[in-house]
């Protein structure tokens, strides 16, 4: 009976990836795989950044619980890109979650114009916004979401440390299968958001953002 | 899809997003371990038959497209291993390996049985009508498990489906009635006995005993309980009789019920009740190849595309020896970061061009995405065009031409990858020159070590035989196009050798020694190869190899294809003289040799199906062709089939009638998210004869070159800027 309930589970292993004597895998390419070292633990961007003691950025993975710093690789006008220790990046828009890359999710790109008129002018209103994901099958597909952004009044925040006054801006979103709230503390005294929290998409939920003192 | 995980309160941010102390700098995310992979979640129940049904019995329902079910289960004497794959939105197919203890010889002997499923969805349940299917159950097998059904479902409410069928053959061994369809045609009223006509037979579809025969009525429910769980109960018309008639089952009652829990991760467990006195245990793991570990990937981020005037060498003209060779030495430091190797750079005026080899990125788009990020960033500002020209094997394949003010522009598009792809133009590439070459490009080495495993499946004797051990392979390329190549293997441990069946084939014995090879060999010589490819003019590809070509082959191969660059369809001819090998896998020859080739059409249907066919010589000298269909999800996880006829007769065939078989290939970049070109692909045949058997050659053209046509690039475009 063991060794019955062992074929099962060796043919179940052999079902989902192995085969006859018939062989079509690349031998070299089998082969070099073994040597190959998992990608490197830091990013020697990154790296290069902490060194030159570039502008960080705290960020938060709310839903996986994980966080840590990023490094502003490059400011392109209203673009921040942000670089994290493994090489992966989120670019933010005057401070909207605008692209990641390397996080797992495929937020390709936003078209945010609307809602940042809104949120940083810290006024409520109707807006729509739109986000490019990179789907499973590698195909970008571009959905749109309808927004209610109210402004929610002054709070005073703690930022490391430092009391800071804001006005939080809170953004309810939907479209057909999905919904999310994104929150913003926007600082008027210096026309920035200094906390926030944004959807990025559905595989890795929220991340939260905030800026650190130099 | 999209689950919206509940959203924080604005103080619990705080908590969460920082405690006023600087995180180390430094920690990374490890997002790769947070991220649990995702399954299906289909609260889909799969029969013993490892498709959608009650517990023996089949119901109207299907599978997300595209998704693949295995299951295995073990009750009674009985032991069922299936691989369902749902083809098409309304069709799915099976192959089963199932073994029943002491089924032959008088109790003495077990049976190892392969069956081929299919099932067509004919109407999808509506707000008044049920489903509506159609199937075939063991459609060419030895006839142990056929049956064929037509069945509707019907929902009501959430959590209760009702089915009710009728089954003819193994579904109706009970309660059964004249078969209606008699009564139109009379030839209906009898079904031929299973597996009429012996082993020889077997394999081919059995078109003349489908829904022949008597016909029984059979029906269930099944309910979903709360929190993961169903119940289903039915009665059965399948009774076992020839296991029943054996003694190797008990079946008491028409009535079984089984009990199901589905994970979350896609997995599903259950334990069932056949004929109230079987107990069986079951376990099936459901998913779609369209749900990678992570859709966007653990890639290292791309560079931000800078200003021209912030590049490099932006104040720099490339017009002396020694500024052009500060930019080549530049951008090939930067692209081998990128895993990119840069191969050529040509600069003509406000254009430059550069040929590249990646070999990193599993979507040639992203490699090109890749190199033109590094040339925005590093060349001088009066370049305006970038011209990329991918080459495997030092072998230009396609052109593509950009412009470096769309690059910029479109980084941070909403649609940017669309828009980015209209603005480019991919062409073929010239037929290759060595201007602008690298320096010290030639030769290459390359060399890794490595395991290796080996399968040989189904041996009556032990279903599942394998061989573990350690490979060496080694690549010595002296200029663009040439290649030496030798692959050594030395088995550790397994047991294919152990194998004391021998081939009865009264063909050439071209792969029904197998065995043999396992046996004799020991440290092997699996391949020893000189190889030149090249591109003899537009759109046509060329390969020689010579050589020990494969494990139980030496000789010349040649191979032309003629594909364009944009085209759906490509062409191709390939002729092989070739000798067998010595079963020792060293240097030595047999007698046997044979002219083998084929002329091959390759098409893609664009909607994810590509189909090939051979037509030509095969091994043992038969002619014949091959038919081959593969369902290609775009993130390169393909599941298909192929079967060969030949003018073999079945007869000489012998067991299985005809060769065919399932060949499934998993990119492990869609298993690990991260960037790679390694495939794990396995061709897995119900019997391997000596009709209708190819030879094995390393590189064959349309594979290698296929990523690079625009067809490739253009479906891999949405990750040029990833």
């Amino acid at each position: 009976m063991i060794p019955r309930l062992a074929y099962v589970a060796a043919l179940m292993v052999a079902l989902t990836g192995c085969g006859t004597v018939v062989d079509d895998g690349s031998a070299l390419g089998q082969t070099v795989a073994v040597f190959r070292p998992g990608q490197a633990d830091l990013s020697p961007r990154f790296l290069a950044l902490f060194r030159a003691d570039a502008p960080a950025l705290q960020v938060g993975f709310v839903d996986l619980e994980t966080s840590g710093n990023v490094l502003l690789e490059r400011q392109d006008g209203a673009f921040a890109y942000w670089i994290s220790p493994e090489g992966a990046q989120i670019t933010l828009q005057s401070g909207l979650l605008h692209s990641t890359r390397g996080f797992g999710e495929g937020l390709l790109a936003s078209d945010l114009s609307q809602p940042l008129a809104l949120v940083l002018g810290m006024q409520s209103g109707t807006s729509d916004r739109f986000h490019t994901y990179l789907d499973g099958e590698d195909r970008a597909v571009t959905r749109t979401y309808r927004c209610q952004i109210i402004n929610d009044g002054a709070r005073e925040i703690d930022l490391f440390g430092t009391p800071v006054d804001t006005r939080l801006m809170r953004e309810s979103c939907r479209s057909l299968d999905q919904d999310f709230v994104n929150l913003y503390w926007v600082a008027p005294s210096r026309g920035t958001i200094v906390l926030s929290r944004q959807w990025a998409g559905p595989v890795v939920g929220a991340i939260s953002t905030r800026i650190v003192p130099r | 899809m999209g689950e919206v995980k509940s959203w924080v309160v604005p103080d619990n941010i705080r908590e969460k997003a920082g405690s006023g102390m600087k995180p180390r700098v430094g920690a990374v995310f490890c997002i790769g371990v947070a991220l649990a992979w995702a399954g299906a979640g289909q609260s889909q129940t799969l029969s013993t038959l490892g498709t959608p049904g009650l517990i023996d019995m089949p119901t109207a329902e299907v599978l997300e497209d595209g998704a693949v079910a295995l299951t295995t289960n073990y009750y009674g004497n009985n032991v069922r291993n299936t691989f369902m794959f749902q083809v098409l939105p309304r069709v799915y197919g099976t192959f089963r390996y199932s073994i029943i203890r002491d089924f032959d010889g008088g109790g003495t002997r077990d049976r190892f049985d392969r069956s081929f499923d299919l099932h067509f969805q004919l109407a999808d349940e509506t707000l008044r009508f049920p489903a509506l299917a159609v199937g075939l159950h063991d459609l060419g097998g030895t006839g142990l498990l056929s049956g064929e059904y037509v069945v509707a479902t019907k929902s009501f409410g959430d959590r209760l489906k009702v089915t009710g069928g009728m089954g003819w053959g193994r579904l109706a061994q009970r309660g059964e009635f004249r078969n209606p369809l008699s009564y139109i045609a009379d030839g209906f009223r009898d079904r031929p006995s299973a597996g009429a006509g012996g082993i020889n037979e077997t394999g081919q579809p059995d078109f003349g005993s489908w829904f022949r025969g008597p016909d029984a009525i059979f029906g269930g429910i099944a309910y979903q309980a709360p929190e993961r769980l169903s119940l289903q109960l039915e009665y059965s018309t399948d009774a076992y009789d020839q296991e029943s008639s054996r003694g190797l089952i008990d079946i008491e009652t028409p009535i079984n019920v089984g009990l199901n829990y589905t994970f979350p991760s896609g997995s599903n467990v259950r334990a069932f009740v056949i004929g109230g006195r079987e107990i069986g245990l079951q376990y099936s793991y459901v998913f779609n190849p369209k749900n990678p570990r992570t859709p966007g990937g653990f890639d290292k981020a791309p560079l931000p595309i800078g200003n021209r005037n912030e590049a490099t060498l932006a104040d720099m003209e490339l017009s002396d020896r020694k500024s052009l060779t500060l930019a080549r030495e530049l951008m090939q430091e930067r692209l081998d970061e990128e895993g990119i190797t840069l191969e050529a750079l040509v600069v003509d005026g406000p254009r430059v061009t550069v040929k590249i080899d990646n070999t990193l990125w599993g979507t040639e788009a992203q490699a090109i995405g890749r190199t033109a990020r590094v040339m925005a960033n590093t060349l001088p500002g009066n370049i305006d065009t970038f011209i990329i020209t991918t080459q495997s094997f030092g072998v230009p394949n396609s052109t593509i031409t950009l412009q470096r003010d769309d690059l910029k522009e479109l980084q941070t598009d909403v649609d940017g990858a669309w828009r980015s792809l209209v603005r480019s133009q991919i062409e073929d590439a010239e037929p290759g020159t060595r201007e602008g070459e690298i320096d010290g490009l030639y030769p290459k080495f390359f060399y890794g070590l490595g395991p290796f495993t080996r399968f040989s499946f189904f041996d009556p004797d032990e279903p599942l035989r394998f061989d573990f051990g350690a490979q060496f392979a080694m690549s010595y390329r002296p200029t663009p196009g040439w290649s030496f190549d030798m692959l050594l293997r030395q088995p550790i441990f397994g047991n294919i050798d152990e194998a004391t069946r021998r081939s009865d084939s009264v063909l050439p014995r071209v792969r029904s020694d197998a065995a043999l090879y396992a046996i004799e060999s020991d440290l092997e010589i699996n391949r020893l190869t000189a190889e030149y490819m090249f591109k003899p003019s537009e759109n046509v590809f060329g390969r020689v190899s010579a050589g020990y070509l494969e494990a139980m082959y030496a000789g010349v191969s040649g191979e032309l294809l003629w594909y364009p660059i944009d085209s759906a369809l490509a062409l191709g001819v390939e002729l092989n003289y070739v000798r067998q090998r010595d079963f020792d896998i060293l240097f030595g020859l047999q007698d046997y040799d044979v002219v083998t080739g084929h002329a091959a059409a390759y098409y893609e249907f664009g909607n994810g199906f590509v189909a090939q066919v051979d037509a030509g010589r095969y091994l043992a000298g038969d002619w014949g062709a091959t038919l081959g269909v593969d369902r290609e999800f775009n993130n390169g996880f393909k599941i298909g089939g192929y079967f060969t006829l030949t003018d073999v007769s079945f007869e000489d065939f012998g067991e299985g009638s005809f060769d065919k078989g399932i060949r499934v290939t998993i990119p492990l970049s869609w298993l690990t998210g991260r960037p790679s070109r390694e495939n794990y692909g396995r061709t897995i045949q119900p019997v391997t004869r000596d009709g209708g058997a190819r030879l094995f050659v390393a590189n064959r053209l349309y594979p290698v070159t296929r990523d690079y046509r625009a067809v490739g690039l253009s479906e891999g475009w949405g990750r040029f800027y990833r």
